[in-house]
């Protein structure tokens, strides 16, 4: 689905998708409908300049929730949507062909299933997002269904044609005086010559049976079906007036046949004449229904409306990444919500190891991409200025494949992603050269943070290195980490957990929150500060201590 | 007549072959005509493509399955067209099969038709429901060629057995096969066991994955699970929980002749094994008497009842045994389970 993407409108590739967690979030969505589910999987974005566009889609949505919150119907909506199948490929061909009883049967089938929900959602009027009902059917519907009963079965019914209905009872007629003429032979055969026929007048006789055998033979009634080395089978021949009944039968048949022809070839029009407005219908429920999905799935995760400024920002309170949400849950943790406000510009996250600084960029570009798709977002509130692209660079993304290695691939990646940025770009760089040497580390990220500042993007990084944040024109964020626990409150919740529960402990006390930093506010040294929690040798602990404060002299000095 | 009466004791009733051309079709052709002659309304599924008019495996004639008026079948949307009858779509039901997503539906007109049913056995209990529901009094199921491949014990209240001259030349030789499969499926069952927490130590130990030894005499301090997916090469492992007391050793897969042989002889006595259902045990007939006189004890979860067997004389390599020998044969073998030559039955 969504690989491709970026060839039709260069706003997001595979990867960011990825990354991002937008794909999980796509691809989480329940459409009940295969017209809902092509959508889907269709999925476009909203670029600059669609903001009135998006903003209708969002109306559109907003009204799906209302109604899935509000409606009594919407769940018979959803039962209704249910069973729907596409028959795209059926209507596409009954200009050329006669339809067969079973594509007769699913025609009328989805037409029930289009009539029930253009039922409810009459019933609902206009809670009904976007007026998405589908379209009255019922004249070729009651073609379909002669007797009106509006059960989904199908059948070449003897209503469908008067001639039909004659020729059949035609059959049976003749039928029934066939078998009762066959009756009467496998009696007389059973008084003349003792044997007994099976209900499908025959029977077969072991030739160690000779009496039996040669009265079989000898008798008229009988012709030999079939014979092996141990036994005879023997069927009843027809008489001169049963001969003449089953071939008046089989000619009888035939005109069936035909006429059984005629019938769907008098359907198959019906359907071909309305086949456009059918189609239509299924493109208007696959919309009702990827809205009700897109909307269950703002209900379920707490999603609110963003804001679509005209200009390129993005600003976001209390914003959640889903993926990491969930993930967090499920091992009994809480998630704590980020907030942060980003203009054309860079902005540079630091913060403690295991701060969720990855995170907090990844939800910006979960954010983004959400709305710029016409979904609600995972925040308490979220204003998204439209972006031409969105490009995600992870640190440590390897391309085992490529065989390069980690710095190497994150410099391929750079240099795709600043490449293929233009416009109203969004660019969220996680550490990047982040496991080369620090100097040069440091350096190639202030060139390239030079470079961003003066282009007009939106770019969100996270990074380690000194200086980076405090250079001239970069917002600075921090996450505050451990810096607003009390070290003694620390201590003893430590000192409590289980030596196997230490990183859950520590886990829930780090304040995932990010605060704006101003000047060299410095790099806030809590790495060495949770080895030490962690339980790291403390030979280890104190050694790197002493050398980061002859570091700190050594700088004083000169 | 025979057969229906001792069919129509049950509400779902599967057919089933002990091999190729064991007269299956023949016995459901029968019970059909039986059953229409007495005005019950049939459903009729398949556990998988049925109806052809040649045997696909040996290229032998076979009948396809004739619908009386009003009868309920399923039938795969691909081999629609190619039926006799007239066949009213009752409802498409969701369940795909190699031809095709499985119609239900109705004789409109009475005709010969090709059946086949889903493959899975939720999707043949669902089926069978569905067509009780539409007002069918007996379901038949047009069940496999091959006994251990059955999905009778969930989806059918019992099975028919046919049975006949395709096993062997010999009629002591059809008889004593019949009756290793009958003996196997009537093996006892759990709950005969009066031992309350064994079902529950059995879902706690095994968790449906895991081999599970239980104590015996509900003696609960015992019962562990085995890190074996499988009993393959598991014989040792079982013998020495046996050895420690175990009373009853639970296989969530199959219970095969190798396992068992794997186990030192003297200790098989000491426990029970229970399977799933008796399609689960995988014993040869040879093997099973040589382990039964030794003591080996089989329970399984739900048994297979079996309502008739029917037999044919007639064997596809062209040779025929004497019917009313091979029934009587066939009976003293199985003891209590009526046996019968459908084609003879009018006879």
């Amino acid at each position: 689905m969504y690989p491709d993407a970026r060839t039709k409108t260069g706003f997001l590739d595979a990867s960011t998708g990825k990354e991002t967690g937008f794909l999980d979030v796509v691809s989480g969505l329940e459409p009940l409908t295969p017209f809902g589910k092509r959508l889907a999987s269709d999925i476009r974005p909203f670029m600059p300049g669609e903001e009135a566009a998006l903003e209708a889609e969002l109306d559109l949505l907003q009204g799906a929730c209302a109604m899935l919150s509000g409606e009594a119907g919407a769940e018979r909506v959803m039962d209704a949507m249910r069973g729907m199948k596409d028959i795209s490929l059926t209507l596409g061909q009954c200009g050329g062909r006669v339809l067969s009883v079973v594509e007769l049967f699913e025609t009328k089938a989805l037409l029930l299933g289009m009539e029930t929900l253009r039922g409810l959602c009459e019933g609902m009027g206009g809670a009904v997002p976007g007026g998405f009902a589908p379209e009255d059917m019922g004249g070729l519907l009651d073609a379909l269904d002669p007797d009106g009963g509006r059960m989904p079965a199908f059948y070449i019914y003897d209503m469908f044609s008067v001639r039909l209905a004659e020729l059949r009872r035609e059959r049976k007629g003749l039928d029934l005086l066939l078998r009762a003429g066959r009756k009467r032979l496998a009696a007389e055969l059973l008084a003349a010559s003792g044997i007994s026929l099976g209900p499908r007048f025959e029977t077969s006789i072991a030739r160690s049976d000779e009496a039996a055998l040669e009265a079989a033979r000898s008798a008229p009634q009988l012709y030999t079906a079939g014979e092996d080395l141990f036994s005879v089978s023997f069927a009843l021949s027809d008489d001169e007036e049963g001969r003449g009944l089953a071939l008046r039968m089989d000619a009888l048949s035939l005109e069936i046949e035909d006429e059984e022809h005629e019938v769907r070839k008098a359907l198959t029009a019906k359907v071909a004449s309305e086949a456009a407005r059918i189609l239509e219908s299924c493109e208007r429920v696959g919309r009702l229904d990827f809205l009700m999905a897109k909307a269950r799935h703002a209900l379920a995760n707490g999603c609110v409306r963003p804001a679509i400024p005209r200009g390129h920002t993005l600003r976001i309170e209390d914003g959640r990444h889903l993926g990491t949400e969930r993930a967090l849950r499920g091992r009994g943790l809480e998630y704590r919500p980020v907030s942060l406000s980003l203009g054309r510009g860079v902005a540079c996250i630091t913060g403690a190891n295991m701060g969720g600084k990855t995170v907090a960029v990844k939800m910006a570009g979960l954010v983004a991409a959400m709305a710029q798709h016409g979904f609600f977002v995972p925040c308490v509130s979220a204003a998204v200025g439209l972006s031409s692209s969105i490009s995600m660079l992870i640190g440590d993304s390897q391309d085992i494949g490529k065989g390069l290695s980690s710095f190497g691939g994150e410099i391929e990646g750079l240099r795709a992603a600043l490449s293929g940025s233009g416009g109203r770009a969004m660019l969220l760089i996680d550490e990047i050269a982040g496991s080369t040497n620090p100097s040069e580390g440091g350096a190639l990220t202030k060139g390239l943070i030079a470079y961003l500042l003066k282009r007009p993007y939106i770019c969100l990084m996270t990074t380690h290195f000194d200086g980076v944040a405090a250079m001239d024109g970069v917002v600075g964020y921090r996450t505050r980490g451990l810096s607003g626990t009390d070290p003694e409150a620390l201590a003893a919740a430590l000192g409590e957990a289980k030596p196997g529960d230490r990183l859950r402990t520590l886990s829930g006390l780090m304040d995932y929150r990010l605060e704006r930093t101003s000047g060299e506010a410095g790099i806030p040294r809590d790495a060495i500060r949770i080895a030490e929690i962690l339980g790291l040798d403390r030979e280890i602990v104190e050694f790197a201590k002493d050398s980061l404060d002859s570091a700190a002299r050594r700088i004083q000095g000169h | 007549m025979g057969l229906l009466s001792e069919a129509a004791k049950y509400r779902v009733v599967s057919l089933v072959g002990m091999a190729k051309n064991t007269g299956k079709t023949t016995a459901l052709s029968a019970l059909i005509d039986e059953a229409h002659g007495a005005g019950l309304r049939l459903g009729i599924s398949s556990t998988g493509r049925d109806g052809e008019t040649k045997d696909l495996v040996t290229g032998t004639a076979k009948p396809r399955v004739f619908l009386p008026e009003g009868a309920l079948a399923t039938v795969p949307a691909g081999l629609y067209g190619f039926c006799d009858a007239g066949l009213e779509i009752v409802k498409a039901t969701g369940l795909h099969g190699p031809l095709g997503q499985i119609l239900l539906c109705r004789a409109a007109e009475a005709g010969y038709a090709q059946i086949a049913g889903p493959v899975s056995t939720a999707g043949q209990t669902e089926i069978c429901a569905e067509m009780r529901g539409l007002g069918a009094d007996m379901v038949l199921i047009d069940g496999a060629i091959d006994r251990r491949s059955v999905a009778a014990p969930y989806a059918s209240d019992a099975v028919i057995l046919a049975t006949g001259a395709a096993l062997s030349g010999r009629i002591s030789e059809v008889a004593a096969e019949t009756a290793h499969v009958a003996e196997i499926y009537g093996l006892p069952e759990l709950g005969d066991l009066g031992d309350e927490g064994i079902a529950e130590a059995i879902a706690r130990h095994s968790g449906g994955k895991r081999i599970a030894c239980l104590g015996a005499g509900g003696d609960r301090a015992l019962d562990r699970g085995l890190d074996l997916r499988t009993g393959l090469g598991a014989g040792g492992l079982i013998g020495a929980e046996i050895a420690k007391g175990a009373g009853y050793v639970y296989l969530p897969g199959a219970l095969t002749g190798g396992l068992l042989e794997g186990i030192e002889p003297g200790l098989l006595k000491g426990a029970a094994f229970i399977v799933d259902d008796p399609t689960k045990i995988f014993v040869e007939r040879a093997v099973w008497r040589r382990l039964r006189g030794r003591g080996l004890k089989v329970r399984v979860i739900a048994g297979v009842k079996i309502a008739a067997i029917t037999v044919n004389p007639f064997s596809p390599a062209g040779f025929s045994l004497d019917s009313t020998e091979l029934v009587r044969a066939v009976g003293a073998a199985v003891g209590g389970i009526p046996v019968m030559d459908v084609r003879r039955a009018g006879a």
